[in-house]
């Protein structure tokens, strides 16, 4: 599914929330990666992020 | 009474959990949360609210209803669940087998399932009640007839009020002021007596 | 879905979740109850249900209360079906008490 650029950022912001809030990093990042909302931001361009969007149907 | 009933709710993830095996995480986190919590009849099932509501006591089964959702300014994941569970459903004019647990000035409370009700002296039988509170008993003036702590009686309840956040601090109001109601011995005494009676016809 | 449980069936499902797992205080409160008051087997108080069900006047849940309660005397039985507003008359109470006697 291609994504707006709405749903993009609010996948990386979902993502990046719950990485601030704990969650545990699926993928192997690189270590000068600190800011959730890099981390976020890396795991969502290499596709590692487990969240769909779900459209309200027309 | 107990129950079996099918319920859904909403169980919250939170996100440090979500790595770890998700049905496992989900099935203690929803233990958690449904266990002694209190739910309620639809409106249209049960007409008077003060029976309407019921506490879970023990979560049998769980099923996951369709998939999680994060929800903006929040990263946990809210799973709809549905449930199968045994239940406890007091309800007014039940009738009740139950303990005596303690004997206060004002009354004995019954314990008829995973809560207490409250006897009050003047629901306990048709006499004018001495309270032996030293000795944790009641004493009918006239009938002799005694009370104390351990022992087993049906009783009515005439009073309902569940407490949501705290089933156990609920409100059961009970008495024993009617026909066939009381203590065990002194019903099984009153159906000895009436079988001789009969025999003596 | 509603299905009503006998004191008896509850003891059962609480005992064996005991051996699972700590209980919490509202559970152990149960089962302790259930334990005091469950007087016939779960085998006896299901069969006790099923033939009280039998007779037209007695639904489930009453035939479950009078499982739980095992009325001896007719006052009882009365007292049992008083929030239905309908008086049972004499025969039917000493059909029920019958059925009790052959199971304590």
């Amino acid at each position: 599914m291609e994504y707006t650029r709405f749903e993009i950022a609010r996948i990386i912001g979902a993502r990046a929330l719950q990485i601030s809030m704990g969650a545990p990093i699926l993928i192997h990042v690189p270590e000068d990666l600190i800011d959730p909302l890099d981390i976020a931001m890396y795991e969502f361009k290499k596709g590692a992020i487990p969240i769909t969007v779900k459209r309200k149907a027309q | 009474m107990y129950l079996i009933v099918e319920q859904e709710d909403v169980i919250r993830i939170p996100p440090p959990l979500l790595g770890e095996d998700i049905d496992q995480v989900l099935e203690d986190l929803a233990r958690e949360k449904i266990e002694g919590n209190v739910y309620s009849f639809p409106r249209e099932e049960v007409k008077d609210p003060a029976e309407r509501k019921y506490i879970i006591v023990l979560l049998l089964s769980l099923e996951k209803v369709g998939e999680g959702v994060i929800v903006p300014g929040d990263g946990a994941v809210y799973q709809k669940v549905r449930f199968k569970a045994l239940a406890f459903h007091p309800e007014l004019q039940e009738v009740i087998v139950g303990d005596v647990v303690d004997a206060l000035k004002f009354g004995a409370f019954i314990r008829f399932g995973p809560i207490d009700g409250l006897l009050h002296i003047s629901q306990i039988m048709d006499d004018v009640i001495d309270v032996d509170v030293e000795n944790k008993r009641f004493i009918g003036k006239e009938s002799k007839k005694v009370l104390r702590v351990k022992d087993k009686v049906v009783a009515r309840i005439v009073a309902l009020s569940i407490n949501d956040a705290n089933p156990r601090q609920s409100k059961v109001g009970l008495t024993m002021r009617q026909p066939g109601l009381g203590k065990f011995e002194w019903i099984e005494e009153l159906a000895k007596g009436e079988k001789k009676e009969e025999g003596g016809k | 879905m509603r299905k009503y449980l006998t004191l008896a069936e509850v003891k059962e499902i609480l005992r064996e979740e005991n051996e699972k797992r700590e209980l919490n205080p509202l559970q152990k409160s149960s089962l302790m109850h259930a334990e005091e008051f469950a007087r016939l087997k779960k085998e006896d108080a299901e069969k006790l249900v099923e033939e009280l069900m039998q007779l037209d006047f007695v639904d489930e849940k009453h035939a479950v209360k009078i499982a739980d309660v095992l009325p001896i005397h007719p006052d009882q039985v009365r007292a049992l079906y008083y929030k239905e507003k309908i008086v049972l008359p004499p025969e039917d109470i000493k059909k029920i008490l019958d059925i009790v006697a052959k199971y304590i």
